[in-house]
């Protein structure tokens, strides 16, 4: 991880913009990303990035230094926006993007694809554990076991330090990428 | 919630992703005190998360971050004795000014025994459910079973016995381990649909140093195949397990050198 809480955190507390920005620079793109599949309208996801960011900025008094992660805090966030925005909205919000928001399926020795499709909804498009479950017509422990499996999936076969696939998975990812 | 409870929850994977309700965030940040060794875990499962998450990602819209400086002194400051919100519904508002004087205890005493009363008859009928289901669950058994658990009866160390989560597709099965495992849990999480097996082992500090065992499967017909290695190192094991016979399913432990298992480590079967 290139931004370190102890530091930035801090220093949004003492008001310093630079520190926000640093924050933005990292994980903008996760939680655009996130606020695009979640409303999927362009100018509402960018809203949401700023309300994001701005309550970031002004909730930064509460973030424990000791037991919070900035991932985690900013994944709370981010969701907190999107629901309010849908509920602003009164849950009609128009489709309004140009992005193709299909996610890249990984190759079954990264991870499951049945595990991946439960990480996807919940993770990335911010759909609630509950809605997913009945989406999928599961029982809730059986999709939390999914999501918790995808991810040892992915402990294993990723390699979050260098951000990307080892081995194997590299290539085979390459290959469905170019095909 | 104890230290294994907590790590097979899946509660920390959706604590991680801020997708949990109040009661289940709270029930991980009180585990998160007792059990430090779970920020491990968290750091774990963030850069799993962070690392899938930016495989794919949408670039931001360029102006947004110049947008978002220009804004933040506009920005209230929150307190730091209060957490994150969570959001809520939007509030009803009051639609007359003009409050009406009624007398609200009898109300509220009537509703309160009414309550009691559907409360009370709710619980009778579950009851009943239950005992019903337990006895159409004693009933399944079937004599092919009944002969397993005697001749595994006969064996050295104690035989588990199931406890069984059923659905509607999908059933969870927390194998008990014996004697000799008294810290390792098993789950077989089968979808029955998709005629798919699981097999989830957390062995814990059910091994020692160097001391190497493996797991055995025998699907239904006694001819038993090698299902996994245990690795001291390792606390968890997966295991995806595709079986076309969900009749019956026997798992058992043995020493890692052995070419056919004995089944006096039997942790456990479905059927």
């Amino acid at each position: 991880m290139s931004i370190d809480a102890t530091e930035v955190i801090p220093a949004i507390r003492r008001k310093e913009k630079d520190a926000l920005g640093s924050l933005y620079d990292e994980y903008s793109d996760i939680v655009y990303t996130i606020l695009l599949h979640s409303l999927k309208n362009e100018n509402l996801a960018k809203e949401g990035l700023l309300k994001t960011f701005q309550k970031a900025w002004s909730t930064a008094l509460q973030y424990d230094l000791k037991t919070d992660d900035l991932f985690t805090w900013l994944m709370t966030h981010t969701r907190a926006t999107a629901k309010e925005i849908y509920l602003q909205h009164d849950g009609t919000i128009p489709q309004d993007t140009s992005h193709d928001l299909t996610r890249v399926k990984l190759p079954s020795s990264t991870i499951d694809s049945n595990f991946q499709e439960a990480l996807d909804s919940v993770l990335i498009s911010g759909e609630s554990v509950d809605d997913t479950a009945k989406r999928f017509n599961l029982p809730l422990g059986t999709l939390k076991t999914r999501i918790r499996f995808g991810v040892n999936n992915l402990r294993k076969n990723l390699n979050p330090e260098s951000g990307s696939f080892s081995g194997i998975s590299a290539i085979a990812l390459l290959i469905i990428c170019l095909s | 919630m104890n230290l294994q409870e907590i790590r097979v929850s899946g509660l920390l994977e959706l604590y991680v992703m801020g997708a949990l309700d109040k009661a289940d965030e709270k029930i991980v940040k009180e585990s998160i005190a007792e059990h430090p060794q779970l920020a491990q875990d968290l750091a774990f499962i963030s850069e799993s998360l962070q690392a899938y998450t930016r495989l794919s990602t949408i670039a931001v819209p360029p102006q947004a971050k110049s947008q978002l400086l220009d804004t933040l002194e506009e920005v209230q400051i929150a307190p730091a004795t209060k957490r994150t919100p969570r959001p809520s519904a939007p509030s009803k508002k009051a639609k007359s000014n003009a409050p009406i004087n009624i007398p609200i205890w009898p109300i509220i005493s009537g509703l309160l025994l009414l309550g009691l009363i559907g409360l009370w008859y709710l619980m009778s009928q579950r009851s009943n459910a239950g005992i019903a289901e337990q006895q159409s669950i004693i009933s399944e058994k079937d004599e092919r079973i009944t002969a397993l658990e005697k001749e595994l009866a006969s064996k050295e160390a104690p035989i588990a016995m199931l406890n069984r989560l059923t659905g509607e597709d999908n059933r969870i099965m927390k194998l008990r381990p014996n004697r000799a495992f008294s810290e390792m849990e098993v789950y077989l999480h089968s979808n029955i649909k998709a005629d798919e097996y699981f097999l989830h082992i957390h062995h814990l500090k059910a091994l020692e140093e160097g001391q190497y065992y493996a797991i055995w499967i025998d699907n239904g017909d006694r001819t038993f195949s090698f299902a996994e290695r245990l690795n001291p190192d390792q606390v968890e094991t997966f295991k995806q397990i595709t079986i076309s016979d969900s009749d019956r399913y026997l798992v058992t432990i043995e020493e890692d050198t052995i070419s056919k298992p004995t089944l006096r480590n039997v942790i456990g079967y479905i059927e």
